[in-house]
C-alpha cells in the first residue's frame, strides 16, 4: 500500500495532502491499539485540517491507551482519477490503511453540500453506501457536527449517529465496542450503543409510508426521542493543544482556541444558535494557558479565540489585555471571528490585533430594524453606525457587509434598507477618512435558508426566481460605483435548503447525484446544477415540498432528534417574530424557558458581572 | 524588531514521505520550525514583521534532498549546533537539519551564488550496459533540445546540453545502480533534472525507457567557479 500510494503522488496537484507525517500528527508505528478509528472530513485536505471538531475528536482517542485515531479527507478529483484507475482505495494519511479495515469511520456532518462527497469517500473506500449493505468486516461508520440534529436525508448511510457534543460519547462507544459482551456482534453493539445519551442508531427507526413527512418511528427497543449530548462543563473537556500542523496551507492557517461553546443570543435563523445551547465558558486561566501552549506546539503566526461570538465572552477584555501583551513581543496575532456588531467589539478587534487592520467584516443580516428586530438580530442602527465609525477611525479603509434576502417577513423597504446602511458607511467614511483613498465596500448577500430546531423552521425558502428579483432590486438600488456586491449561488442555496429541512427519502438522490458525477458541491467551480435536476426528476424528489412553508400542527422529519430546545419555545419565538417582538439574551435579562437547561445545566459564565 | 547580529546556514535534509511537500510549504515548516524551538530570529521592520531567512534555491515536488540551504539571521548570538539541536527536537521525521554553522552575517546571499547542483539517480529496471550506453551519448551529443511549457507564453525550445557539468554511472549502496549528474542551476544555462532525465530516457532502448524508474536525489549544491568549486560553507 505504501509504494503504491507513492506511484500515484507524482502525477496529482499538491501531493503533500496526501502524505500524512504532519507535525503533531501520531506515528502509527507507534501505538499499538485496539480500536482503531478513521476520521473523515469530507471535502479537501485544506479544508478539513481547519476544522476544530474532528482536532478534538483526534486528541480526545488518541490520548486513550487502546484506542487510535487517524485522518482522511476527500481526495481531489485528480487523485480520485489516479486512485479508481489503479484501483487504490481510499486511505488514511498516517498508516496509508485503506478504511475498510477500521472499526470505526467517523464522518463529520458540518454542510449540506458535502454529502455527496460522503457517498464519493464511501465508494472509494470499497464500503458499501448504505449502512443496510454492510457486514461484520466493514467499520462501523458513525456521523456527528451539526448537521446530525437533521441526518435524516444521509442517516441511512451511517450506522450510527452522534447527537451534539462528542468528546464524552467517542468514550462510551469505545468502552462498549471493547466489551466482549457487546463489542463483538454489529446488531447487538448498535442496540446497545443506542442506551448511549446523544447516540442516534437510524436501523432502529424505519419511515412511515403513509406518512413520509412525520420523523421515522422506533423499533422496539429504540428511544422515541434522542437527546443530544451536552458537556455539562467546558473545562472537564480536553483542549487540542497538539493539532496537526498542516503543510498544505489551510483555509484557517491559525491556532484556535474555543472560548466557549453555545450562545443565547437568539438569533432566530440562526441553528447552531438553538442546537449548541447553553453558554458554556472556558475559564480565563485555562484559555490563557492553552493559547500559550498551542503556539509553542505549533508554531502558528496568529491565535484566534474562537465561538459562536467571541466578544460575547464574558472575560474578553481580560483574556485579550494579558495576551496581546505577551504575544506581541513573539510576533504573534490574534484575531476574533464572528464579531458583533457594535463599537464594543469592533474597539477590541482592533486593539488585538498586531498588525495595522485594513479590513473589517460584520454581519448585520437585515437592512432594516424593523427586520432586524423580526431575527432577533440585537443590532441598532446606532450599533451599526457606531461600529463602522469605530473601524474607520481605527485606519479601516476596507468594510464587509454580510445580509440575508428572503427573511420572514421581507418586504421591499427591507432590501433597500441594505443600500440606506451602505449609503450610510459611506457616508460615516468620507467623515471619518478624510484624505484617505477610497472605501473597498464589499456586499455579500445570501439567500435566507430555513433550519430545522429554530423558530423559522416552518417558514418557506425564496425560489430561485424571487431571490434573483430582489438581488436586482438591491442592485438598483446601490450606488453605480464603489460597492461590490456578491452574493451565494442561488442554485446551490436552493439545495442546501432542500436537505437542511430534508427527510429519509433524499438519501437516494444523493447516491443518484453521485453516480451521475456530483461531488465537491460546496465549490463553485464543481457544482453542477444540472446533475441534480437530472438526479431529482430520477428519484422523483418533491423539491417544492421541501423549501414551502410547514404546516405548524404538523410533525417535522426531525422531530425525533432532540436538540433540547423545546418546541413551544420555537413556536413562541416564532410569533414573537412575527410580532416584531425581540427576545433578550439569557445571559443578561430573564430566562426565555428554550427548555435547554435543568438542575444541573445551565448558562456557565466565569465572570457574571460583566 | 531585532536586529540581525549573527547569521547561521543551515543544511537540511528532505526525505521519505516529506519529499512530496512544495518548496513553500517547506518554507512555512520551517518558519514554524524555527518558532517551536524558539530560536531567536531576527525579524524584519515595518508593519508587518517577517522572519528573516532566506532559502538558497527551490526544490521540486517529489525529491529527496540532502542539500536545501536555509540562511537564518538571529537577534542573538547562538552557536551552529545550538540551532541544529534545536531544530532537529522539533522537526517532524522526514525533515532534519545535517549540519549548521554560522557564517557572515553581511556575506552575499546563497541565492546569488549558487549555480549548480549535484544529483543521485538511483535507477531501476534497466541494465547496466543500456544505462553508461545513454550516459555516453547524452554527453557525447553536441545539442540537446528540451522543450519548456510557460505560462500564458508559448513553449520555448532551448539547449540544455551546456548545462550538463557531468554525469557518470556508478554502484551505490547495496549494489544499486545510480547515475551522479551535475547540472546547472538558475541562469542561462539552468537544467532542470528532470529534464535531464528525459533525454537520458529518450536514449535508452524502447522497453528499458518504458521499464525504467529514475529516483533523483539532490545531494549537493555549490558555486562552480571558472578554477574551482566552492562549498556553500565557504560563501
Amino acid at each position: 500500500m505504501w509504494n503504491r500510494v507513492e506511484e500515484v503522488l507524482g502525477d496529482v496537484r499538491r501531493p503533500s495532502r496526501y502524505v500524512g507525517g504532519e507535525v503533531n500528527s501520531i506515528d502509527p508505528g507507534q501505538v499499538d491499539a485496539d480500536v482503531r478509528f478513521a476520521l473523515a472530513y469530507p471535502d479537501l485536505y485544506e479544508v478539513g485540517t481547519s476544522h476544530l471538531g474532528l482536532s478534538i475528536l483526534y486528541a480526545v482517542i488518541n490520548a486513550h491507551p487502546h484506542a487510535s485515531a487517524e485522518r482522511v479527507y476527500m481526495p481531489d478529483l485528480d487523485m480520485e482519477q489516479q486512485m479508481r484507475e489503479r484501483a487504490l482505495p481510499l486511505f488514511t494519511l498516517e498508516s496509508r490503511t485503506p478504511l475498510g479495515d477500521f472499526d470505526f469511520l467517523g464522518i463529520t456532518l458540518q454542510y449540506e453540500l458535502t454529502y455527496t462527497n460522503i457517498i464519493n469517500m464511501l465508494d472509494l473506500a470499497g464500503i458499501p453506501a448504505w449502512a443496510d449493505d454492510r457486514g461484520a468486516d466493514d467499520p462501523l461508520v458513525i456521523g456527528g457536527g451539526p448537521n446530525a440534529l437533521n441526518v435524516e436525508p444521509v442517516a441511512p448511510f451511517f450506522d450510527l449517529v452522534v447527537l451534539g457534543d462528542g468528546e464524552e460519547v467517542v468514550l462510551d462507544l469505545l468502552e462498549l465496542y471493547r466489551d466482549p459482551r457487546t463489542g463483538g456482534d454489529r446488531k447487538t453493539f448498535l442496540e446497545r450503543s443506542s442506551d448511549i445519551e446523544g447516540v442516534y442508531v437510524p436501523s432502529g427507526y424505519t419511515l412511515d409510508p403513509e406518512d413520509p413527512q412525520a420523523p421515522p418511528r422506533p423499533l422496539e427497543g429504540f428511544p422515541e426521542r434522542v437527546r443530544r449530548r451536552i458537556v455539562p462543563h467546558l473545562d472537564d473537556v480536553p483542549v487540542p493543544t497538539r493539532p496537526v500542523l498542516p503543510f498544505a496551507e489551510a483555509v484557517h492557517d491559525r491556532a484556535v482556541v474555543e472560548v466557549f461553546r453555545g450562545c443565547t443570543r437568539g438569533c432566530r435563523f440562526c441553528m447552531p444558535g438553538m442546537i449548541y445551547r447553553p453558554v458554556r465558558e472556558r475559564s480565563p486561566e485555562r484559555v490563557h494557558g492553552c493559547v500559550h501552549e498551542i503556539l509553542a506546539n505549533t508554531g502558528y503566526e496568529e491565535i484566534s479565540l474562537v465561538s459562536l461570538s467571541s466578544s460575547d465572552y464574558s472575560a474578553i477584555e481580560s483574556v485579550t489585555t494579558a495576551l496581546a501583551e505577551s504575544l506581541g513581543r513573539q510576533h504573534t496575532s490574534m484575531s476574533l471571528p464572528s464579531l458583533r456588531v457594535d463599537r464594543f467589539s469592533v474597539d477590541l478587534a482592533n486593539r488585538v490585533r498586531a498588525v495595522r487592520n485594513t479590513g473589517i467584516t460584520l454581519a448585520p443580516e437585515a437592512g432594516t430594524q424593523r427586520l432586524r428586530d423580526v431575527i432577533n438580530k440585537g443590532v441598532t442602527d446606532e450599533d451599526f453606525g457606531d461600529a463602522v465609525r469605530a473601524a474607520f477611525s481605527a485606519g479601516c479603509d476596507q468594510l464587509k457587509l454580510y445580509f440575508m434576502l428572503g427573511l420572514p417577513t421581507e418586504r421591499e423597504e427591507d432590501i433597500l434598507g441594505i443600500a440606506e446602511m451602505v449609503e450610510r458607511a459611506r457616508r460615516i467614511y468620507v467623515e471619518v477618512g478624510v484624505g484617505r483613498r477610497p472605501l473597498k465596500l464589499n456586499l455579500s448577500v445570501a439567500c435566507f435558508i430555513p433550519k430545522p430546531h429554530t423558530p423559522f423552521q416552518w417558514e418557506p425558502q425564496l425560489s430561485i426566481e424571487a431571490f434573483r428579483d430582489r438581488i436586482s432590486t438591491l442592485r438598483h438600488a446601490l450606488p453605480r460605483r464603489g460597492v461590490r456586491l456578491s452574493y451565494h449561488d442561488p442554485d446551490s442555496s436552493r439545495l442546501e435548503g432542500i436537505f437542511a429541512r430534508g427527510d429519509r427519502r433524499l438519501a437516494p438522490m444523493i447516491v443518484e447525484a453521485h453516480r451521475r458525477g456530483a461531488r465537491l458541491d460546496g465549490w463553485t467551480e464543481h457544482f453542477d446544477p444540472g446533475v441534480w435536476e437530472e438526479a431529482e426528476k430520477a428519484c422523483s424528489v418533491d423539491a417544492a415540498g421541501y423549501l414551502g412553508s410547514r404546516d405548524l400542527a404538523s410533525p417535522l422529519p426531525w422531530d425525533h432528534l432532540d436538540s433540547g430546545v423545546s418546541r413551544e419555545f420555537l413556536l413562541e419565538e416564532r410569533a414573537r417574530a412575527l410580532a416584531e417582538v425581540r427576545t433578550p439574551d439569557c445571559r443578561m435579562g430573564s430566562c426565555s424557558a428554550c427548555g435547554v437547561c435543568d438542575p444541573t445545566l445551565g448558562n456557565e459564565v466565569v465572570n457574571p458581572d460583566v | 524588531m531585532s536586529e540581525a547580529v549573527t547569521r547561521v546556514r543551515c543544511e537540511v535534509r528532505i526525505h521519505g514521505r516529506l519529499r512530496w511537500i512544495s518548496h513553500l510549504e517547506f518554507l512555512r515548516a520551517f518558519t514554524r520550525a524555527l518558532r517551536r524551538a524558539d530560536i531567536p530570529v531576527a525579524y524584519s521592520q515595518g508593519y508587518n514583521p517577517h522572519a528573516r531567512l532566506s532559502f538558497a534555491t527551490a526544490r521540486s515536488v517529489g525529491m529527496a534532498s540532502d542539500a536545501e540551504y536555509v540562511d537564518v539571521f538571529l537577534g542573538q548570538e547562538c552557536t551552529g549546533s545550538a540551532v541544529k539541536n534545536q531544530l532537529n527536537r522539533v522537526f517532524p521525521a522526514g525533515i532534519a537539519v545535517s549540519d549548521c554553522r554560522r557564517v557572515s552575517v553581511d556575506g552575499p546571499a546563497l541565492a546569488a551564488r549558487i549555480n549548480a547542483s549535484r544529483y543521485h539517480v538511483t535507477v531501476e529496471g534497466v541494465a547496466r550496459h543500456c544505462l553508461c550506453g545513454a550516459v555516453d551519448a547524452v554527453l557525447d551529443a553536441p545539442r540537446l533540445h528540451v522543450t519548456r511549457h510557460r505560462n500564458n507564453k508559448p513553449d520555448r525550445s532551448l539547449d540544455i546540453r551546456p548545462g550538463i557539468f557531468s554525469a557518470a554511472v556508478i554502484r551505490g549502496e547495496s549494489e544499486q545502480l545510480a547515475v551522479l549528474v551535475d547540472l546547472a542551476l538558475g541562469g542561462e544555462h539552468g537544467v532542470r533534472v528532470e529534464e535531464f532525465l528525459g533525454i537520458l530516457r529518450s536514449h535508452l532502448p524502447e522497453t528499458e525507457a518504458a521499464n525504467g524508474v529514475f529516483l533523483p536525489r539532490r545531494i549537493a549544491l555549490y558555486h562552480r567557479g571558472d578554477d574551482r568549486d566552492v562549498s556553500p560553507w565557504c560563501i
